[in-house]
């Protein structure tokens, strides 16, 4: 068994292919990506600062509002004009008629802009008395974060799915699997040593991801070693059941796994949101096991809670045991291999 | 010539599905222009998405509700469950939580929520109007608003075009695969050999295999631009121009490929080359997102891809300004390929 094991690592080790997607791809997305959308990381725009030309108004109502400056004009018109050669953000007005706002062009600064006064005509005044209570929630996670985790889940779904369906195709098509099968060996002692040969490849898989996310990137994972533990043993179990599934699944596949499998986890990948959280199906993305796992992990790695995370090492170590036991038995009676 | 055309008719006999299907990858950027049309169009005005959880429902926790639903018309997302809220709130699917306890307000922010002051102004406007008078919203003066420019059709079929030529980079190393796969295939049955062997000039094998390429993606951008042209939209920039700078773009990927599926000997590093590069670069380069939020560093990485002069020559036309550096820079990117690809193909024929 031994000997399966070291021949499968040696095998990903000579595929520069493999190497690269296994080593390299995912550490340069976490960098790639967690940089890139740092800054596009929020539920809104960010307003920025506002060049506000007024006309009549008692300026002690103008709320206080850092970034926001106000400037008294000439007239109304001369304002507008200030506006529309973008030298202002928007004029205002007091008149019998009310309040009249001449908004620019910028749809963000418009819409705070609009609050502001829809505040000011129901009556707001400026006191010293505050009447909300702000506070920080206390957690927070970047974008950097957010993808150190969801790569670990690609590299472990995407490299597990493609490497377990590839060594029985690659097999059969070298031709060792046949010979393989005439040893005196036990085909299901043979076909349990294959899943096993997946525990070096899977650990990899994990630790050349958050290795440099934490060394070289900076990523924060969970807040404790113990943390980090469980979250890499979360993930490295993952990884060997999606390759045990898989190693099933090309049992029964004739043609080259890589192009029907790389592209149906894609494609479950996307759906998870693990590209982008903004991709998200109600009801539908809640069940993918991607995205279980994803939120598992940050239910570690932002509230240090560890029940999802031992529940999903759980379920996985009872998928790899069911699909090791399953494929033996399918491996050792097929005929035809 | 003659043998150039006899590498090109027969690169084109074995590849037909590469011409199917970069046919349909520009019918796929059509669909994408459309499908992205409606989201430019409906950006103009987003609305702010704020979580709410209300302990005790009472005329003031309605009043209040009804301000920020209506009068500020933010997307208010209301759970009963504070938890919820803040899960939600690190996911940035909103930007704060809002509770209210009988007549007493918090509010919670991440620490790097840029807008924080804007909407604490909003909240406390409401509650300073409120306690001098509990009916303000009813008696509030009449605010009108006027606007001097709002989103047009054209910019929203300006930005949806920039977006699908993202797309467009990416689809364009689909056809980069054929390529690599096509040489490969030529190294693995032995017709490699027997050209690097035979009196062939290396010019003429590359050619051969670069014109079938370059058919298949003006195949593509042909598709692409030729619908935007006959449809009349307004890409921001002249048809001529757009349809230059994806042939252009379209030369490099055919050079890179080549480059590739020459240098690179298993199956596995040209697709990591291919498909991994390709990723990388387009990523890096602005082909999915904009590079001018990135940090610094990554924004004068990004002028070591194509990709990147490709999009801020889209950008830059976009907005009126010239772009010919830009073409010319993606001249010297698709001729690199190429005589590097030649210097190789020369190197190993020697």
């Amino acid at each position: 068994m031994i000997y399966i094991i070291k021949k499968q690592f040696l095998i990903l080790i000579r595929d520069k292919g493999s190497l690269f997607f296994t080593v390299l791809f995912p550490a340069l997305l976490v960098m790639i990506l967690g940089n890139m959308l740092d800054k596009l990381d929020n539920p809104d725009s960010v307003i920025g600062d506002i060049n506000l030309q007024y006309i009549g108004i008692n300026t002690k109502i103008l709320p206080k509002i850092d970034g926001v400056s106000f400037i008294e004009a000439s007239s109304f018109e001369a304002a507008k004009i200030a506006v529309e050669a973008d030298a202002a953000t928007a004029a205002v007005q007091f008149s019998e008629r009310g309040i009249e706002l001449y908004q620019g062009r910028d749809s963000i600064k418009n819409r705070a802009l609009e609050s502001v006064f829809r505040g000011i005509s129901i009556g707001a005044v400026n006191s010293e008395k505050t009447f909300v209570q702000t506070k920080n929630l206390g957690y927070n996670r970047t974008m950097l974060d957010y993808y150190a985790v969801t790569m670990i889940a690609m590299i472990v779904f995407m490299g597990g799915g493609v490497s377990g369906a590839s060594t029985v195709f690659e097999e059969r098509k070298n031709g060792t699997l046949s010979r393989t099968a005439m040893s005196p060996k036990s085909r299901a002692s043979l076909y349990f040593g294959t899943v096993l040969s997946f525990l070096p490849q899977s650990a990899l898989q994990v630790i050349c991801t958050m290795l440099p996310s934490i060394l070289i990137f900076n990523a924060h994972y969970a807040n404790t070693i113990a943390g980090n533990l469980l979250l890499f043993s979360m993930f490295f179990i993952v990884g060997i059941s999606t390759c045990s599934v898989f190693a099933l699944v090309g049992l029964f596949i004739k043609i080259n796994p890589t192009m029907v499998i790389m592209p149906a986890v894609w494609a479950l990948m996307f759906l998870s949101g693990s590209f982008a959280q903004d991709v998200y199906i109600t009801g539908f993305s809640d069940i993918l096991p991607p995205r279980l796992v994803q939120n598992a992990a940050f239910e570690l790695t932002i509230f240090g809670r560890y029940e999802k995370c031992v529940s999903a090492i759980i379920v996985s170590a009872f998928v790899l045991a069911l699909s090791s036991v399953l494929g033996a038995i399918i491996f050792s009676r097929k005929a035809k291999i | 010539m003659r043998n150039i055309f006899i590498v090109f008719v027969n690169t084109i006999r074995r590849s037909k599905s590469a011409i199917a299907v970069t046919a349909a990858a520009g019918i796929l950027l059509c669909v994408i222009f459309n499908l992205m049309l409606p989201l430019y169009a409906t950006f103009s005005q987003p609305g702010l998405n704020l979580g709410l959880c209300v302990y005790n429902e009472t005329a003031f926790s309605a009043d209040f509700k009804a301000y920020l639903a209506d009068d500020l018309r933010m997307k208010l997302t209301e759970k009963a469950d504070y938890d919820e809220l803040s899960k939600m709130l690190v996911d940035r699917k909103i930007s704060g939580i809002i509770e209210v306890e009988n007549d007493e307000i918090t509010a919670t922010f991440l620490d790097d929520y840029a807008n924080r002051a804007f909407v604490t102004a909003y909240l406390e406007s409401y509650l300073s109007a409120v306690s001098v008078n509990p009916n303000a919203r009813a008696t509030a003066i009449p605010l009108t608003i006027t606007s001097a420019n709002s989103k047009t059709a054209q910019e929203a079929q300006q930005g949806a075009f920039r977006t699908s030529t993202g797309f467009f980079l990416s689809f364009s190393f689909i056809l980069g695969l054929f390529i690599a796969w096509q040489i490969f295939n030529d190294r693995g049955g032995g017709v490699y050999s027997r050209v690097k062997a035979s009196n062939m000039r290396t010019a003429s094998y590359i050619s051969g295999i670069c014109l079938e390429g370059i058919l298949c993606t003006l195949l593509q951008s042909g598709i692409f631009i030729g619908y935007l042209a006959i449809s009349g939209k307004d890409i921001g920039m002249n048809f001529w121009f757009a349809a230059l700078l994806c042939l252009l773009y379209s030369l490099f990927v055919v050079g890179f490929s080549l480059f590739c599926a020459l240098v690179f000997k298993s199956q596995g590093s040209i697709i990591a080359t291919v498909v991994g590069g390709s990723s990388i670069m387009c990523m890096i380069g602005g082909a999915y997102f904009p590079i001018a939020t990135a940090p610094e560093f990554m924004q004068k990485l990004a002028r070591v891809v194509p990709q990147y002069w490709f999009s801020d020559a889209v950008d830059r036309l976009q907005s009126g300004a010239g772009a010919g550096f830009h073409l010319l820079v993606l001249t010297l990117f698709a001729l690199l390929t190429f005589i590097l690809s030649g210097v190789w193909f020369a190197y190993e024929k020697s």
